[in-house]
């Protein structure tokens, strides 16, 4: 029998008269232990799906029809006091901010507490006991100390470790996992999907997994449903799914991942955007998005069809008929690398940024926080650098720094042949020039109060109204927007648009060099796609330098020519992405990239452990050794000094000293 | 004689920069967009009719001039009274000054006084000279005309209203038929809700009209100490009390805004020192402050009384002195706030963007900090309104807030202080200034509150959360 049943649910939510249809018409099913996987993008209803499932919908939404069952009996059906013996009991849940999710006054031992005061029927001493044993079943080092603490003394990936702690207190027979690590760090990702996978092997729970993330549903998931438009439009185990995606948008999901193999080609792309769920629906909702769409497409909605392997809602599959045929890679769209060593643009020696930390009445300084502390590196005309790291490591820093937006510490930043730190106001201006910078968040990085052609301007001082009114146009057409998008506000815009028109706003002054912090880490896969597409073709046609700062190691993958690694504000590694990619060295860049969940491996590696520690209190000697499986006693005296592996390949760890035993693997 | 006095200026001012801004959101969707949610509440819009009917009777009274009174040689002479517009046209309800105490819609005199009469000296309760003085037999007659009067009145007032009803509905139907409009409108049908307001406006309408038509024959809130018509003195208060309102906060924003944004903006030495401003200001007691510095004021004042023409450009000027010294005491709040939000904002990524493009301070703080800012200020602006028009009145209670002659909500309930002590008790001026003075600040708050939800990005961000951000063209 199967555990959880939803039937044709469809949940719609209010909004100022528009109804917009969240969930329409989903049902699917999940069996004991088993992992299923929603798989969609931003807005397509897979949380409004989790949250009808527990009654938890805000104030605007309900649910119009269909029905959810628990172990065969319905949970719409249940009164509200009973429906609070399902939740936590029978089904748990666990949110993608873990920040936002435990309350910030409370121990979290009562937090967890709490759960069992409501559902477990144990006397305080019993409770203590599984409290302490909950927190060390997800790997919290010493349990009886740490439930005593505040959630604020635990880092990202230990409060997602409480919550699923807390989500499992009553020993549910389902937990819902909705994005459970979308807002962690891929090593803290890895240890947390780990987690989750013994748990579940232990416990015998069913998982439903919510996620965007295709390498995090090939680790984790039995069964795959792909969520569209409110919509499910393919299931397919696991294997069946990753071997042959049948869906033409399941396909465009893979074709527009970023990765190694598809370097010095363009992304596939998924044209326009995800319809809003407010409009009425006739034929398939992917019809005006896909490459394969014929006239039925448009007029009727199709029903199922067996693929051989998977479902799927496409009217290709109808009558047993083979589905799409794969198209050709539009050649004339690729983007050629030339490979010509270069001059340098952009050198940066020893460059330190250090806050202080201030104390006391008297804001006396009382420590230091180095966020970046003697980097160097160099980018060549034309080229991307790829700097890499978990957050907290001290790359935005970087690169703001490098910008001059913070002044540095100590150290120089050489662009172009002059010296930019320590320069005045005027000065720093013009040698700015060629410098500019793309934000992470295309929400925040756009003044709301702006039109698209006001924020442009800034960018050109200098230039008389007439040049303006040529150049703003031709900059976003260079973007691809239509040139009477500068007339309007940034909230007119999705993600996706907004974050063309920062680049936009970028290449307003001609830059050189372009520092991009994580320009696409905001936006969802296929809208990513066009982004690097994007970017790739402006480098290729103005010969623009990056330093692109992500922790995505596919998007590194697909477009860097070299990689930084950096590691509590150092740069540990450095190299040819090739090479790094192919054969890293240091063990801190191995466990970055063994983290990545992966389409093509199941098993999961060896990986780092613990979290990051505290900058301004990073451990003694190398600040990687506490986490290092391959620390050696000399690891916890000094930090390692640069050594050369190749030709550009460089290492600052002691396994590939001249004093050392180690050999490197 | 035109007189133009500070605060009339200073309030035609704050009038014509309110309608060009006005003007120049009208054409701009993300500053238009929060007030047309205003536009959309329904206790905001009825809160907003009687504001501004309240604010009519204000500007009204802030035409001031001098009557000439006789030609001489040629040259014109003017009396030493400033009046206003408002004035002129209550003439009736300023003229009929009583002796002393007379009770709302009374024909006698409150106590009674020694009357010379046929049968020798006698203590009876004498009648008016105004009010119900055209009664032959008051106890009998008084009722009757009242109510006629009222109904006759109400029946001018409904006319009134249909008469704006209709215009309303003909500028709304734009070509479509009139019965039609008409039906959407008075059925809410209509995205501001014009059925709310216009039955506001018609209430108003049933209660002024009879009101105005009554204050001609009778004291409709009876007479004060000295014989003069509380009524007027009610409606003579409210420009009193929205001077206050508006021009203290004309003071306070200038050093709300700036000190707020630059200590937030630049930090840094600036910013500690902007600090311990405001904290030192915070610990000395308002009112300690407000008493010393009027009292100084008027020592200023009495000491060079060639300076002023007339009591008015006295007591007005005492009025400015107090709105800026009330000005200076109540912006260290907006100022706390707005430098947190500087603080805020200096960290977002399009003022890095800004500097990145080596963009100046000022125009970052002009252009990007500023405009991000404006609804706090706004809704902190329209929220201090009503504490302010409070303020007034306990300091003119303690005495040292405006001056004695000028009519102002404080100096009423300050003179009622002796009069609930009487027996029997003359309550009526007490009534009065509360039952105004009620009405402006609960329609400022309810006004106030509307304009919160419409501005604060806050209360709207339960709504935005569970709609999927898609707002495609």
């Amino acid at each position: 029998m199967n555990l959880l049943e939803l039937e044709n649910l469809r949940t719609f939510l209010e909004n100022n008269g528009n109804t917009v249809r969240a969930v329409d018409g989903v049902s699917f099913s999940i069996g004991k232990g088993e992992t299923f996987a929603l798989l969609g993008e931003s807005g397509c209803g897979k949380s409004m799906t989790s949250l009808s499932i527990l009654r938890l919908l805000p104030d605007a939404g309900r649910i119009a029809d269909g029905d959810v069952f628990f172990q065969g009996s319905s949970l719409l059906s249940l009164p509200e006091k009973g429906m609070r013996d399902i939740r936590g009991k029978k089904i748990g849940i666990i949110f993608q901010e873990p920040g936002l999710s435990l309350n910030p006054v409370l121990k979290v031992g009562d937090q967890i507490g709490e759960v069992l005061v409501r559902h477990a029927h144990l006397d305080r001493a019993a409770r203590k006991r599984r409290i302490v044993e909950l927190l060390d079943q997800v790997g919290i080092p010493d349990p009886e100390l740490r439930a005593g603490d505040y959630p604020f003394q635990f880092s990202g990936g230990m409060k997602q470790r409480v919550l699923i702690a807390m989500a499992l207190a009553a020993e549910p027979d389902v937990l819902i996992a909705d994005e459970p690590t979308t807002a962690l760090d891929v090593t803290i990702q890895a240890q947390i999907l780990d987690l989750l996978r013994s748990l579940q092997k232990k416990l015998g729970m069913a998982i439903l997994l919510i996620t965007h993330d295709l390498g995090v549903v090939s680790e984790m998931a039995n069964r795959v449903a792909v969520m569209y438009a409110g919509e499910i439009v393919e299931t397919a185990s696991r294997d069946a799914f990753f071997a042959r995606p049948a869906h033409p948008y399941s396909r465009k999901l893979f074709a527009s991942l970023p990765g190694r193999e598809k370097r010095g080609e363009a992304l596939d792309m998924i044209r326009g955007v995800v319809p809003s769920l407010s409009r009425k629906f006739s034929g398939c909702r992917f019809a005006e998005r896909c490459d394969h769409a014929f006239d039925l497409c448009r007029d009727v909605s199709p029903i199922w069809h067996d693929s051989g392997g998977s479902l799927v809602r496409c009217h290709l599959y109808a009558d047993g008929k083979p589905g799409p045929t794969e198209e050709k890679k539009d050649v004339a769209q690729a983007v050629s690398r030339p490979d010509v060593p270069g001059e340098i643009l952009l050198s940066v020696r020893d460059l330190s940024v250090h806050f202080p930390i201030h104390k006391g009445l008297f804001k006396r300084v009382a420590g230091r926080v180095a966020a970046v502390d003697g980097v160097s590196f160099s980018i060549e005309k034309g080229k991307t650098l790829a700097l890499v790291g978990e957050s907290g490591c001290g790359k935005t820093t970087l690169g703001k720094a490098i910008l001059q937006l913070l002044a540095p510490t100590s150290g120089s930043v050489n662009y172009d042949g002059k010296e930019i730190t320590g320069l005045d106001r005027q000065s720093l201006k013009r040698a700015r020039q060629g410098l500019q910078i793309i934000f992470q968040d295309p929400y925040a990085s756009l003044n709301p109060r702006m039109r698209i052609r006001e924020i442009m301007e800034e960018g050109m001082p200098g230039m008389g109204s007439e040049e303006r009114n040529a150049r703003i146009p031709s900059l976003l057409e260079e973007v691809g927007l239509s040139e009477d998008a500068q007339y309007r506000y940034p909230h007119e815009f999705s993600g996706g648009q907004r974050q063309r028109i920062a680049i936009a706003r970028a290449l307003a002054v001609n830059p050189r060099l372009i520092v991009c912090d994580e320009p696409t880490s905001a936006l969802d896969v296929s809208v990513q796609a066009q982004i690097l597409n994007l970017l790739k073709r402006l480098q290729a046609d103005h010969g623009l330098s990056f330093l692109f700062i992500t922790h995505n190691i596919s998007v590194v993958e697909y477009l860097a020519h070299e990689v930084a690694v950096m590691y509590l504000g150092r740069i540990v590694e450095k190299g040819k992405a090739e090479d790094i990619l192919a054969a890293p060295a240091h063990p801190y860049t191995q466990a970055l990239l063994a983290a990545v969940p992966s389409i093509a491996r199941r098993t999961p590696q060896a990986m780092a452990r613990f979290d990051l520690p505290s900058p301004a209190d990073p451990p003694a000697g190398c600040h990687y050794h506490l986490r290092c499986p391959n620390s050696m006693p000399q690891c916890e005296i000094r930090y390692p000094e640069s050594i050369r592996l190749g030709e550009s390949h460089q290492v600052r760890c002691h396994l590939y000293g001249k004093d050392s035993a180690g050999s490197g693997d | 004689m035109v007189v133009i006095l500070w605060t009339d200026g200073l309030v035609f001012l704050l009038l014509g920069l309110i309608l060009v801004f006005a003007a120049f959101a009208s054409r701009r969707p993300h500053l238009s967009l929060p007030w047309r949610r205003v536009g959309q509440s329904r206790s905001g819009m009825i809160s907003a009719v009687i504001l501004i009917c309240l604010i009519s009777v204000g500007l009204l009274d802030s035409f001031h001039f001098r009557p000439q009174i006789a030609i001489d040689k040629g040259k014109l002479v003017y009396s030493v009274e400033v009046l206003s517009a408002f004035d002129a046209l209550v003439k009736t309800m300023r003229d009929h000054t009583e002796r002393t105490y007379s009770s709302p819609f009374s024909a006698y005199a409150f106590s009674k006084e020694t009357v010379a009469g046929a049968g020798g000296q006698s203590r009876v309760y004498p009648r008016l000279r105004y009010g119900g003085a055209d009664l032959v037999d008051p106890d009998k007659e008084r009722i009757p005309d009242i109510l006629r009067r009222s109904f006759v009145a109400a029946l001018e007032g409904i006319g009134a209203w249909a008469l704006l009803a209709g215009i309303l509905v003909i500028s709304l139907s734009r070509g479509k038929g009139f019965i039609g409009t008409a039906s959407t409108v008075l059925g809410g049908k209509t995205e501001i809700p014009w059925n709310a307001m216009l039955g506001t406006l018609l209430a108003i309408f049933l209660v002024a009209f009879p009101a105005f038509a009554l204050s001609s024959h009778y004291h409709v809130f009876g007479t004060d100490k000295v014989g003069q018509d509380v009524f007027y003195l009610a409606l003579k208060s409210i420009r009193t009390g929205l001077v206050i309102g508006t021009l203290t906060t004309l003071v306070m924003l200038p050093f709300a805004i700036f000190l707020g944004i630059m200590a937030g903006y630049l930090g840094g030495w600036l910013d500690d020192v902007i600090q311990y401003l405001y904290t030192m200001l915070n610990s000395i007691p308002a009112v300690l402050l407000i008493a010393a510095s009027v009292l100084m004021m008027q020592v200023y004042i009495d000491a060079h009384p060639a300076l002023f023409e007339t009591m008015a450009e006295r007591a007005d000027l005492r009025l400015i002195f107090l709105c800026m010294i009330l000005g200076m005491t109540s912006w260290t709040g907006l100022c706390r706030l707005l430098r947190g939000e500087a603080l805020k904002l200096r960290e977002m990524e399009y003022i890095l963007a800004a500097q990145a493009f080596g963009v100046s301070r000022l125009r970052i703080v002009t252009r990007h900090i500023l405009p991000n800012v404006m609804h706090i200020v706004l809704i902190s602006v329209v929220m201090e309104f009503s504490s302010l028009v409070l303020a007034e009145a306990v300091l003119s209670y303690v005495g040292v807030g405006v001056d004695p002659s000028m009519i102002s909500f404080g100096t009423m309930i300050n003179s009622a202080r002796l009069e609930m002590a009487r027996e029997p008790m003359v309550w009526w001026p007490l009534a009065a200034a509360f039952v105004f003075m009620f009405a402006m600040v609960l329609s400022a708050n309810l006004f106030a509150d509307a304009v919160r939800d419409a501005f604060d990005p806050r209360t709207r961000v339960a709504s935005r959360r569970i709609l999927p951000e898609r707002d495609e063209a």
